[in-house]
């Protein structure tokens, strides 16, 4: 790699995370970041890239492209030499969480990864399939480096760590001739309700909880990996989850396949909750902060309330709720509403499947008996108002089945 | 070769046909099916079973799925076995009704499953079943709470991801050892069950291996169940360590009574000694005979220590026409304070003995003597002590002391203050240069009290002490009484005056009545 290295310490500053408190936004580098876990992450690639009768692996591809070609720029200076970029480009991935990349081959052609959150996630959270596994990371390797150098390549991963080789390498193609594309976002007016008075649990002090999270280093550690609540974590952009989702559905749609499509999304979302917020109940930091609170077995739903909002999902509160029978909960700006509407404006049909999928599972994790796939499908979820249908927003009810 | 109700779909799963078997099955007609997608049969309330459709749909390749689905015709569910097999241009489906009255053998093992996964399902114990490989199969909820298997970042294991996990590789070596090499055996031996106790991470678990066989194929692996019995253990540690700490309590009461019977023994040894000494001491005070012998004074004493030995001393001693009465008190009382007032009393009589007259010398004697003994006794003991030297009427007093109460004709009150008479003995080895002396003359009827500080600072149970003007009133109240009367009223009234509370100090009083 050509060029001197920066202080990893002085670029640190510049992935520094803005919290907007009053919609429980998290921004870093401008963009809007969630934090989603390895449960999420793997099963969306596992059911985009399973799905035979689309090509999943380019939507994925694509979206990652797309998304950090945009976004590097924004953690760039003027006078950033060559060498910094790189260097950048790969302490962003490290601070976001997805691994430890190795950019002193690119010259070669080649860039090294000896961690990775999608090989984990695939090794703690599927029976391992032992194959290539790091879409993501080629499609963030095509987006930085177009981002960097304004070229168009092609990246492709020709070792992985899930096949059993001792670190993931990727091969630079730089004979591509298609420019990548980027899908046009309109901008969207301020939320309609800003806030609201809901029902609160006297026990949980949901303000205490989302501070103390914010003040939470969730940043990937020495392997640029984040493990926290018995869970992989990871920020990224709410772009990303918001094109692929709705270019799935759109691909699916066309093989007449789009009520799979939104089953399969919708189960991601509640397989997510489920094995998700299980390992938060049970985690060290659980035990910490949230259950000295806990004084009976409702505090728990408030509990994890707090923790989804802090993880950025969507700024939701309880309406109603009955132990074991009904919940209902509103979100203000859930990014996938907002990101359709950005993307896509308004729909005639709710668009919110990950949250969807996320009531149903908090329900199931309180109230169910078994195994996860004992518990899946206990409940039914339907999200009854939603930003995108025009309605001020979006609203899900939970019933036991 | 399907059976059951058949439908056959186009390529975007809407229904094109319906079998007559599957209406007579269903009891509904094929014109309101017929145009219907498929996914409108599945009941809303079976998820689990719409999300395994569209599932295996979406990855299907080999064109086949075979799963079980309930669907709801006409208001009436029914539990079936979906069986869907890819045409050129289109799918056939049917669906077995898995409840229906002639059940075969699929509706059997189905019901048979459901019945036990519910109770397999409830277990308080982890329950899994292993493959002939190892790896793990099935297992229920509990089996991945208790076990937590976890990556090396410390992240759970997902119960997907430990699917087809060996077991053994799963439990670290350390701990699963002896349950693998058994296992091995197993599976070309006939073994029974094993159940041992491991460690694992911050656990005690007891875990039972059976071997499954199945005729014709034999051994297919085993059952896995596994109890977490770590708080039995605990308690069990703790029941021991109990147990310990009662033998270790039983021993040490044992020793602690045989301790007790000892001490109890030196207590009576050593109240034998103290009373022994108390007696002793007694014994050296000046016998009644002795003070009537005393010409031209009427002399009462009285001592009685707080404990059973005190540390008042008062002596009355008769040379050659000289009457020499002493009077002092150690600090403190007990056996300590009892023997220096012996040592003192038998210096006393010694000077006198040997005729030593003057007051300098012989207080200076007296003190450089205790001084010596105290220092080999490495005791920070003291006393004060007053020397009253009579002869022909006339009092020579010396010694520093609490002051004499003379009480004149008519019941007048004089005090003399021994403060520059004297000095503490035993507190430091020369005290010659503050020795001096004064003359009293008593005349016939008046008396001279002489006390320790015993009867003065002696409290009732309000804390207040009897005082020196009080002593003053009862003397002056009955100056006219012989000595002995004069002593009893005034030890009856510090008495009363005491009442129940703890004598705390020493009483010492001499009454001198000029005849």
């Amino acid at each position: 790699m050509v060029g001197s290295m920066v202080d990893p310490q002085n670029l640190q500053q510049r992935f520094s995370l803005n919290y907007e408190s009053e919609s429980y936004r998290r921004l870093i580098g401008k963009k809007e970041v969630v934090i989603h876990c390895h449960h999420y992450n793997a099963r969306l690639q596992n059911i985009i890239e399973g799905t035979h009768q689309i090509k999943g692996k380019e939507i994925i591809l694509g979206a990652a492209e797309e998304v950090f070609s945009e976004y590097i720029p924004n953690f760039l200076r003027k006078d950033d030499d060559l060498a910094t970029k790189w260097q950048v480009a790969a302490q962003l991935y490290a601070h976001l969480g997805y691994g430890a990349l190795d950019f002193s081959q690119i010259n070669n052609n080649v860039v090294t990864a000896n961690s990775s959150h999608f090989v984990e996630g695939q090794k703690t959270g599927f029976q391992n399939a032992n194959c290539p596994i790091c879409t993501f990371t080629e499609g963030y390797l095509q987006g930085v480096i177009h981002g960097i150098t304004g070229e168009a390549v092609t990246v492709r991963e020709t070792t992985c760590m899930n096949a059993g080789s001792d670190r993931c390498e990727f091969k630079i193609d730089r004979r591509r001739t298609t420019p990548i594309t980027f899908s046009p976002k309109q901008s969207i007016n301020t939320y309609p309700i800003q806030s609201r008075e809901y029902q609160h649990h006297t026990n949980i002090d949901e303000q205490k909880i989302i501070n103390a999270l914010v003040e939470m280093p969730f940043i990937g550690n020495e392997e640029g990996l984040l493990p926290a609540f018995n869970v992989y974590l990871a920020n990224t952009p709410a772009d990303f989850y918001n094109l692929i989702c709705i270019r799935f559905l759109a691909e699916m749609h066309r093989e007449n396949l789009y009520n799979t499509a939104k089953e399969l999304l919708l189960f991601a979302g509640e397989v997510c909750a489920l094995n998700t917020l299980r390992g938060i109940l049970i985690s060290p930091e659980w035990y910490e902060l949230i259950a000295p609170m806990v004084k009976e077995e409702s505090d728990c739903l408030y509990g994890l309330i707090a923790v989804t909002n802090a993880l950025g999902w969507g700024n939701w509160h309880v309406l109603e709720y009955e132990p074991e029978a009904i919940l209902k909960l509103e979100a203000l700006n859930g990014y996938e509403a907002l990101g359709y509407l950005q993307y896509q404006g308004q729909s005639d049909t709710a668009q919110c499947l990950m949250l969807t999928g996320v009531a149903a599972g908090i329900m199931e994790l309180l109230h169910g008996e078994g195994t996860v796939e004992e518990r899946i499908g206990t409940y039914t979820s339907e999200e009854t108002s939603c930003m995108c249908c025009q309605q001020s927003s979006c609203v899900f009810e939970v019933e036991i089945l | 070769m399907l059976s059951g109700g058949l439908l056959i779909l186009d390529e975007s799963l809407h229904i094109s046909e319906v079998a007559s078997e599957f209406c007579d099955e269903f009891n509904c007609q094929p014109e309101t099916l017929i145009g219907q997608k498929l996914e409108n049969l599945f009941s809303p309330k079976d998820r689990k079973g719409k999300f395994a459709f569209h599932d295996r749909f979406s990855r299907n390749l080999q064109g086949f799925l075979d799963l079980t689905i309930a669907i709801s015709i006409n208001q009436t569910e029914f539990m079936t076995r979906l069986r869907m097999v890819k045409q050129e241009d289109c799918w056939l489906a049917s669906f077995e009704n898995i409840l229906a009255d002639n059940q075969d053998l699929f509706s059997e093992l189905y019901l048979k499953r459901q019945r036990w996964a519910n109770v397999v399902r409830n277990s308080s114990e982890g329950i899994a079943i292993i493959d002939r490989d190892g790896k793990l199969v099935e297992f229920n909820s509990n089996f991945c709470k208790i076990m937590q298997f976890s990556s090396v970042h410390g992240v759970l294991l997902n119960e997907e991801a430990i699917v087809n996990k060996n077991i053994f590789t799963l439990l670290e070596h350390q701990c699963s050892d002896q349950l693998e090499a058994y296992f091995k055996l197993a599976k070309t031996k006939k073994k029974s069950k094993l159940r041992q106790e491991i460690q694992y991470q911050q656990y005690c678990l007891q875990i039972e291996l059976t071997p499954i066989r199945l005729p014709v194929q034999g051994f297919i692996g085993c059952s896995f169940v596994v109890k977490d019995i770590t708080a039995q253990k605990q308690l069990e540690i703790t029941m021991n360590q109990l147990h310990q700490s009662n033998q270790e309590l039983q021993t040490a009461q044992q020793e602690i009574i045989a301790l007790n019977q000892k001490l109890q023994a030196e207590n009576i040894r050593m109240t034998a000694e103290l009373d022994l000494l108390r007696r002793m001491q007694q014994l050296i005070l000046p016998k009644p005979e002795e003070l009537e012998a005393v010409q031209d004074l009427e002399i009462a004493g009285f001592m009685e220590p707080a404990e059973e030995v005190g540390g008042d001393y008062y002596d009355v001693l008769c040379h050659e026409g000289v009457v020499t009465i002493g009077i002092g008190d150690v600090t403190g009382h007990g056996l300590e304070s009892g023997l220096l007032m012996v040592m003192a009393q038998t210096a006393v009589r010694t000077l006198k003995e040997i005729r030593e007259v003057d007051p300098v010398i012989f207080l200076d004697t007296l003190n450089r003597t205790i001084y010596k003994n105290i220092q080999r006794m490495n005791t920070n003991k003291n006393l004060t002590l007053a020397v009253l030297n009579y002869a022909e009427g006339l009092f020579s007093l010396s010694g520093q002391h609490e002051e004499a109460i003379i009480i004149r004709a008519g019941g007048k009150v004089e005090r003399i203050d021994t403060i520059d008479l004297g000095f503490p003995l035993g507190l430091d080895d020369a005290i010659a240069e503050f020795i001096h002396h004064i003359s009293v003359k008593l005349n016939p009827g008046e008396v001279l009290a002489l006390y320790t500080d015993g009867i003065t600072e002696a409290e009732n149970l309000a804390g207040e002490f009897y005082g020196l003007d009080r002593l003053c009133r009862i003397l002056s109240q009955n100056w006219q009484k012989s000595a002995e009367a004069i002593k009893q009223t005034v030890i009856d009234d510090v008495r009363r005056h005491i009442g129940k509370q703890k004598v705390y100090d020493d009483i010492t009083l001499v009454i001198l009545k000029q005849q």
